[in-house]
């Protein structure tokens, strides 16, 4: 019993500090989102400027600046070309990269895109260590005006086959037709491609809508690489009543369905349980001009009257300085004021330059019935038959409001509050309040219905475009637990003070908040106060992240729940590239500390140290990744000072934790026919309890061989994998070590350009100390029928054997289908 | 005697494979069918033709071709039967069609090789010229010139005219061979072929080099 409540403290430690982590350091911006398309050139030009393009394919018109990152291959620093707002006219937006010089063989580059909400990156991950990457033209190649382009018919209808044929009639005894190549969009597919010297034929069946670039490169008998012109064709979408729509539509629509059913012996834990669900969404977009309309649609068969909303309803409406949003909603008004809470009403927000509005009311969560209980007399309790209920849920109701002034690029403050409060009126008393059956004054509260109010104001400074920003963010709280009997009058609250006189009366303030015996604080100070610091830099290749946080026992946000109160945070974090990116290195140190009102018996901490490193030396050579993680948690409690020793020796906390993991992986395009990608990884771990208790010490370590095999001029892809670990539970010295393998083995063929995939996935698993097994053998396919139309399916079998208990054997079957379609 | 028809048939196999394809199917609807030796099969869209293959096209059909020197393009009508056949000579590379009976619209750039049509009774050699080739069941010829010159010579008579363009000529079984203007062409006929297939007209093209190599063409049709 004490092992489990050391356990279930450890794992609220560990939960408050993510929840604390994960209230930092994420955003939920649902508004405004920036989409983006690039094609890369097919190479840069050594003797003149290449130009390049970004397609902005939503809300361009939010665009405070964009700006190109890019270098010659090789070189360390990114120069930077930048448009500014006023010179954006449309969704399209046009740079140009310099020449490029014999020596650099190319150019690496990103783009990035700022608006007043966020800035968003192309490649949108890591863009910096994973640019986009375009190699020089060989100055071998030459055009040749000898290629003879057959079909000149450019334009193509829905429904109507692409023929893209060439002919090398001119030229067709100097040409090697071995070395022919043809590229649709970049993308080598020769070997989809009939070559009959001269003529080079390529057929798609009803392409989707779309552009098709080709070209052809081909070697002559003489050594000398010739290249056509690119020639470009376009598929004409369907007639479709979005076309003729006044508006632009977009959107996607997927319906997804999961069937299972579990089957085993009569005294399986897992016996005749199935489980089957489905959810639908759909987002749908239009715009005209200034008017934007953003709407999202999910339904799922989790949907219950007795459970809080899972269904999604929302709707954003935009205007040029107005934003509205209906039904569902996640407003962000700062980690401590309003954050990651869905609520279901109505948000606005008007806003020019350098002044925003935003308020919010809705539900953040609806009135729930209890159930209802039969209790029956037992021979151990003495009770009359009797009807009881379980408790039900309050109708919490949130308002909010946020000012801010000034511009993101430079100095912004914000002011702001919300307030949560819970509707009385929305519950019956039996589903909150219980009567003592046998002492009518005797109340027992199973929910209690709250009141909160936060108060917040937040500054934040950014320069250098960006690359360095600044923070803070101070919030105060009164919270009440129970406001049921209501606001007190003046003589009661000082009464129950004890004399204390008070600057104001309570029952003056009972719209703004409820102020009784419950409330918290009484007595503002610094417990009901929280506040953080932030420091963004970017200098010198290094994202450097620090953050300071302090949040007092007594503050309460019903808005932005996953704060743990009563708890010191401190966070460095770095991440930094070298060798001209061929190392990068993330390191960082997480400290938080509770009891920070020193109210409690003991303080805990836990420190959590990492670093990782990935090491690419060159393109052609093995990459190599190891990272570190150390973390301790622990209280500063005495055992032998404590009144109960036995009880404080299990209330002791020291605990640490080492994990290193190392990997290797390579990619080996030297054998013909085939291309293999192989990754070794070996990680080794040591969990320990440091106290006297010992009450675990387990040592893991585990290997990993991943193995990917595509196969040229095939579409067959195949991979394996394989994995062993160990856990030992040293504490324990006669427990016996457990093992855990997997091997995987997985095949996918692509018929007819992608059209259909189907595969194969095997997975074989034993573990724990018997060695029980878990096959699963999962069989689909993924299909592309129509233009931006997918349907992926598959068959899931599971076996599970317990060797040493027969009947917790299991199976499993499953059926996953999920539908997708683009518009 | 099986090795020597064994040799034999790698022989024919083996000059097949060599054999380098001509032209190709670029446009085409309804039922069309190719002959290739003894082999009857539909017509696809990208096929690649070469010598002696026979096209036939049946009811509300046509198949549009290309010759792989980009020198002429042949639009055959419905119920129509086309032998084709090619013959290079240096970088010349010179098409001789035998169209037994149907509808055939020529297309034939300037200076490329030369393009003649034989039909049962007439020899036409097209001069970088577009024009109509209508044979009848009875092999009487029709050819209905729209721009440049046609060279016409019947086979019965060893008449021969040249017929330019706007006018017409008949050559028929009796070995007779007339010109006259065009007669209203039906506007059917004239709907089948595309515009750009008239290449008389007055057209100014520029062609401009982008940045990245890529060649385009402006077009401007002077009225």
């Amino acid at each position: 019993m004490k092992n489990f409540k050391l356990t279930n403290y450890k794992f609220a430690v560990g939960l408050g500090i993510f929840l604390v982590c994960f209230s930092m350091f994420t955003t939920n911006s649902f508004a405004n989102e920036i989409i983006l398309s690039h094609i890369p050139p097919l190479y840069v030009n050594n003797d003149r400027q290449t130009p390049i393009s970004l397609t902005i394919i939503s809300r361009y018109e939010l665009i405070e600046k964009a700006s190109l990152y890019y270098r010659r291959i090789g070189d360390p620093t990114f120069l930077q070309i930048d448009i500014d707002r006023s010179e954006i006219f449309s969704n399209v937006l046009a740079f140009n990269l310099p020449p490029v010089d014999e020596i650099s063989s190319g150019y690496e580059y990103y783009f990035v895109i700022e608006t007043a909400e966020r800035t968003t990156t192309f490649p949108t991950r890591n863009p910096q260590t994973n640019p986009i990457r375009v190699r020089s033209k060989s100055p071998s190649v030459s055009f040749d005006q000898n290629f003879i382009l057959m079909n000149d018919e450019t334009v193509l209808q829905p429904n109507q086959d692409l023929i893209f044929a060439v002919s090398l009639f001119p030229i067709v005894k100097e040409v090697d037709f071995s070395s022919l190549r043809l590229f649709l969009n970049g993308v080598d597919v020769t070997r989809y491609a009939s070559v009959s010297p001269p003529l080079v034929v390529y057929k798609r069946d009803k392409p989707s809508s779309g552009n098709y670039n080709f070209y052809v490169r081909a070697i002559k008998k003489n050594g000398q690489t010739i290249e056509s012109p690119v020639w470009q064709y376009q598929v004409l979408e369907k007639e479709s009543f979005t076309r003729n729509f006044p508006f632009d539509m977009s959107g996607n629509a997927s319906l997804t369905t999961n069937l299972r059913d579990i089957s085993g012996s009569e005294e399986s834990v897992f016996s005749r349980t199935s489980r089957n669900d489905a959810n639908f969404r759909l987002n749908f977009n239009t715009r005209r001009n200034w008017f934007l309309m953003r709407s999202r649609l999910y339904l799922t068969s989790y949907e219950s009257s007795s459970k809080q909303p899972q269904n999604r309803y929302s709707f954003q409406f935009s205007i040029p300085h107005v934003d509205i949003h209906l039904l569902d909603y996640s407003p962000d008004y700062g980690s401590f004021l309003l954050s990651n809470k869905n609520l279901r009403g109505i948000a606005g927000r008007l806003y020019t330059a350098g002044l925003s509005l935003s308020a919010v009311y809705g539900q953040s969560a609806r009135a729930l019935d209890g159930k209802e209980i039969v209790v029956t007399e037992t021979p151990t309790m003495d009770f009359d038959d009797h009807i009881t209920y379980s408790k039900g849920t309050f109708q919490r109701n949130t308002t909010g409001i946020k000012l801010d002034i000034g511009e993101r690029e430079g100095l912004r403050i914000g002011f702001g509050f919300v307030k949560v409060k819970d509707d009385l009126d929305s519950l019956e008393e039996k589903y909150y309040r219980i009567v003592n059956q046998h002492e009518e004054n005797d109340l027992t509260f199973l929910t209690s219905p709250r009141d909160n109010l936060v108060l917040g104001f937040d500054t934040r400074l950014s320069l250098d475009n960006q690359r360095f920003i600044v923070g803070t963010e101070v919030a105060a709280s009164i919270y009440n637990s129970n406001i049921h009997e209501g606001a007190m009058s003046k003589e009661e609250l000082e009464d129950y003070l004890e004399g204390e006189s008070l600057p104001f009366d309570p029952e003056s303030l009972d719209k703004l908040i409820i102020i009784n015996q419950n409330v918290e604080p009484i007595i503002p100070g610094r417990d009901n106060l929280a506040f953080q610091v932030y420091l963004r830099w970017f200098l010198l290749n290094n994202m450097l992240n620090i953050s300071y946080s302090e949040i007092g026992a007594s503050f309460r946000s019903l808005g932005s729940p996953y704060t743990q109160n009563d708890a010191r945070v401190f966070t460095v974090s770095d991440y930094i590239n070298l060798l001209n990116n061929r190392l990068s290195i993330d390191a960082g140190v997480n400290i938080v500390t509770d009891n920070l009102s020193e109210q409690k018996s003991t303080t805990t901490t836990n420190t959590n140290w990492h670093i990782q490193s990935m090491f690419r030396p060159a393109a052609n050579f093995p990459y190599f990744r190891s990272g570190a993680n150390f973390s301790t948690s622990s209280n500063d409690l005495e055992p032998m000072e404590h009144d109960d020793y036995y009880e404080s020796y299990f209330l002791k906390l020291d605990q640490e934790m080492q994990a290193y993991n190392f990997g290797i992986g390579y990619r080996f395009e030297h054998f013909p026919h085939t291309v293999t990608s192989v990754d070794l990884s070996y990680d080794i771990s040591e969990d320990k309890d440091l106290t006297e208790a010992r009450v675990f010490d387990i040592s893991r370590d585990s290997y990993r061989i991943s193995i990917l095999n595509s196969l040229r001029g095939v579409p067959l892809t195949t991979r394996f994998r394989l994995s062993t670990s160990r856990h030992k539970e040293n504490s324990q010295p006669e427990s016996a070590t457990k093992n855990f393998s997997t091997f995987g083995l997985k095949n996918e063929y692509i018929f007819w350009n992608g059209f259909l995939t189907p595969y194969l996935d095997i997975s074989l698993h034993t573990f724990g100390e018997h060695n029980n097994t878990l096959s699963r053998y999962d069989l689909g396919f993924n299909m592309r029928p129509y233009a931006q139309t997918s349907i992926n399916t598959r068959i899931e079998l599971a076996s599970f054997k317990d060797k040493e208990f027969d009947d917790r054997d299991y199976n499993t079957f499953g059926w996953h289908l999920n539908i997708n379609k683009r518009f | 005697m099986k090795h020597i028809l064994l040799i034999v048939f790698l022989l024919m196999i083996f000059s097949l494979s060599a054999e380098t394809p001509i032209g190709l199917t670029l446009r085409m609807t309804g039922e069309v069918n190719l002959q290739r030796i003894d082999e009857i099969n539909s017509l696809e869209l990208g096929d690649s033709l070469f010598n002696n293959d026979i096209i036939r096209t049946y009811e509300e059909s046509f198949a549009f071709l290309r010759f792989i020197d980009d020198g002429a393009t042949l639009r055959l009508f419905e119920n129509s039967i086309l032998t084709l056949d090619t013959d290079q000579d240096e970088d010349k590379f010179s098409k001789t069609n035998y169209l037994e009976v149907g509808r055939l619209f020529t297309n034939v750039r300037e200076n490329s090789g030369d393009l003649s049509v034989e039909t049962p009774t007439t020899v036409a050699s097209v001069k970088g010229t577009s024009g109509f080739i209508v044979v009848d069941a009875d092999g009487n010829t029709t050819i209905i010139v729209l721009t440049g010159l046609f060279e016409v010579f019947n086979t019965i008579s060893g008449n021969f005219t040249t017929v330019t363009g706007g006018n017409s000529c008949q050559s028929d079984v009796d070995g007779e061979l007339w010109t006259y203007p065009n007669e209203d062409i039906d506007p059917d006929w004239l709907e089948d072929i595309d515009e750009d297939e008239f290449e008389d007209k007055d057209i100014i093209k520029i062609e401009m080099i982008r940045e990245d190599g890529e060649r385009r063409t402006i077009e401007i049709e002077l009225e």
